[in-house]
């Protein structure tokens, strides 16, 4: 017998995959569901929770109190307004962040992508009114379920989609797993690239 | 069982991983988690029914112990199964065969005991004190045949043998060719 590393690789991570599966509950009601699932946005706490489709429709749309559902991946809409003089006055640099209006706050919240995770950010009133000011659709944005990311690229260009909020924790999760040194490194920012082109195709096409 | 067989799974393992370095280089960081996503659910399913022929086999034999011993005589099933840990002979027998197999190498030998395995090091006991022991490399060899899931061999208290896992098998392989 011999020990066949490369497979081994993939059985572990199918013992892995499989152990989540069957430990996989609604983290609202408790009940039993599948790997494909929505996610609830706890207000208070700031945390998406897995939920499974009666809890999805229950907090579903404005509903009062704690939680509500996160909408549906496909909507996905581009924010033609964010450029340069935006991304500065929300002291964005290089890279990618994305910006929520907090209920339970009562004002908007930055984050941004780190070495330790998603980072919230407290930045000044007035950066949050030339947003407004400058983007119907930051204006119009439901809060807390759904988020304004933001991308600088080297090269200066800016680019602005409103995006349901439990993507871009996952986007910041998927990017901590390659983030190399203080500013991400080559990996990190192939990531973005590659996300923000599927983004536009979401959008239809490039502007 | 047979060396060529050995060489065979090892070489298709080593292909395996130049074609996984390939693909994740061709589809960079972020599709490259959904394709390690669909090897995974492949390599579950075979797994899946390898563990289903496993169980219809052994439930239609007529002697058990015997199929399991000719399933651990094959190299290629064998390694299968001990990666989905399927494989139908427990570890502390595998190590009860390898030392019988060290005796057999070794005839002047003391004889060693099992005294347990700690995260993945055997550690093994000469039955009686000051005895003539068998190299730990040989008998460490003997036991990466019997179970290439352990990380190390322990004698008594001489440090352990194959810290790594992976180097030992081409050793082994090669030391049995020459």
């Amino acid at each position: 017998m011999i020990a066949l590393p490369t497979l081994e690789r993939f059985v572990r991570r199918a013992e892995h995959a499989r152990a989540q599966r069957a430990g996989t509950n609604c983290e609202l009601c408790g009940a039993k569901m599948s790997e494909q699932h929505r996610h609830v946005v706890d207000k208070t706490a700031r945390r998406l929770l897995c939920a499974c489709t009666a809890c999805v429709i229950a907090f579903d749309g404005d509903v009062p109190g704690r939680f509500r559902t996160v909408p549906d991946r496909r909507r996905v809409k581009r924010d033609a307004s964010i450029d340069a003089t935006v991304l500065d006055a929300l002291a964005v640099p290089v890279g990618l962040a994305f910006f929520f209006r907090s209920s339970t706050l009562a004002r908007w919240v930055a984050v941004f992508p780190s070495v330790a995770g998603p980072t919230e950010a407290e930045l000044p009133d007035e950066a949050w009114a030339a947003l407004e000011a400058r983007s119907a659709l930051a204006r119009e944005l439901p809060s807390d379920i759904e988020a304004l990311l933001v991308r600088r690229t080297r090269d200066g260009k800016c680019a602005g989609y409103i995006v349901p909020v439990d993507e871009c924790y996952e986007l910041i999760a998927l990017l901590r797993r390659h983030w190399r040194g203080i500013d991400g490194g080559d990996d990190a920012r192939r990531v973005i690239a590659e996300v923000f082109v599927h983004l536009d195709e979401r959008c239809g096409g490039v502007a | 069982m047979t060396d060529a067989d050995d060489v065979r799974l090892l070489e298709q393992d080593r292909l395996l991983a130049r074609l996984l370095a390939d693909a994740e280089a061709a589809c960079g960081p972020a599709a490259w988690p959904r394709v390690e996503a669909v090897v995974t659910g492949l390599v579950e399913l075979y797994g899946t029914g390898l563990e289903r022929i496993l169980v219809l086999a052994r439930a239609a034999a007529l002697d058990r112990a015997a199929l399991d011993e000719d399933i651990a005589a094959d190299d290629v099933v064998a390694s299968l199964l001990l990666l989905h840990d399927l494989h139908p002979l427990a570890l502390e027998q595998r190590i009860e065969r390898a030392l019988e197999r060290v005796r057999d190498e070794v005839p002047h030998a003391s004889a060693l005991s099992l005294v347990g395995v700690t995260d993945g090091v055997v550690k093994l006991r000469a039955a009686q004190a000051n005895a003539q022991l068998p190299t730990t490399h040989v008998v460490a060899r003997a036991i990466e045949r019997e179970a290439p899931e352990l990380a190390g061999v322990q004698i008594d208290g001489a440090p352990p043998a194959r810290a790594d896992g992976l180097l030992p098998v081409e050793r082994l392989v090669r030391g049995a060719r020459a």
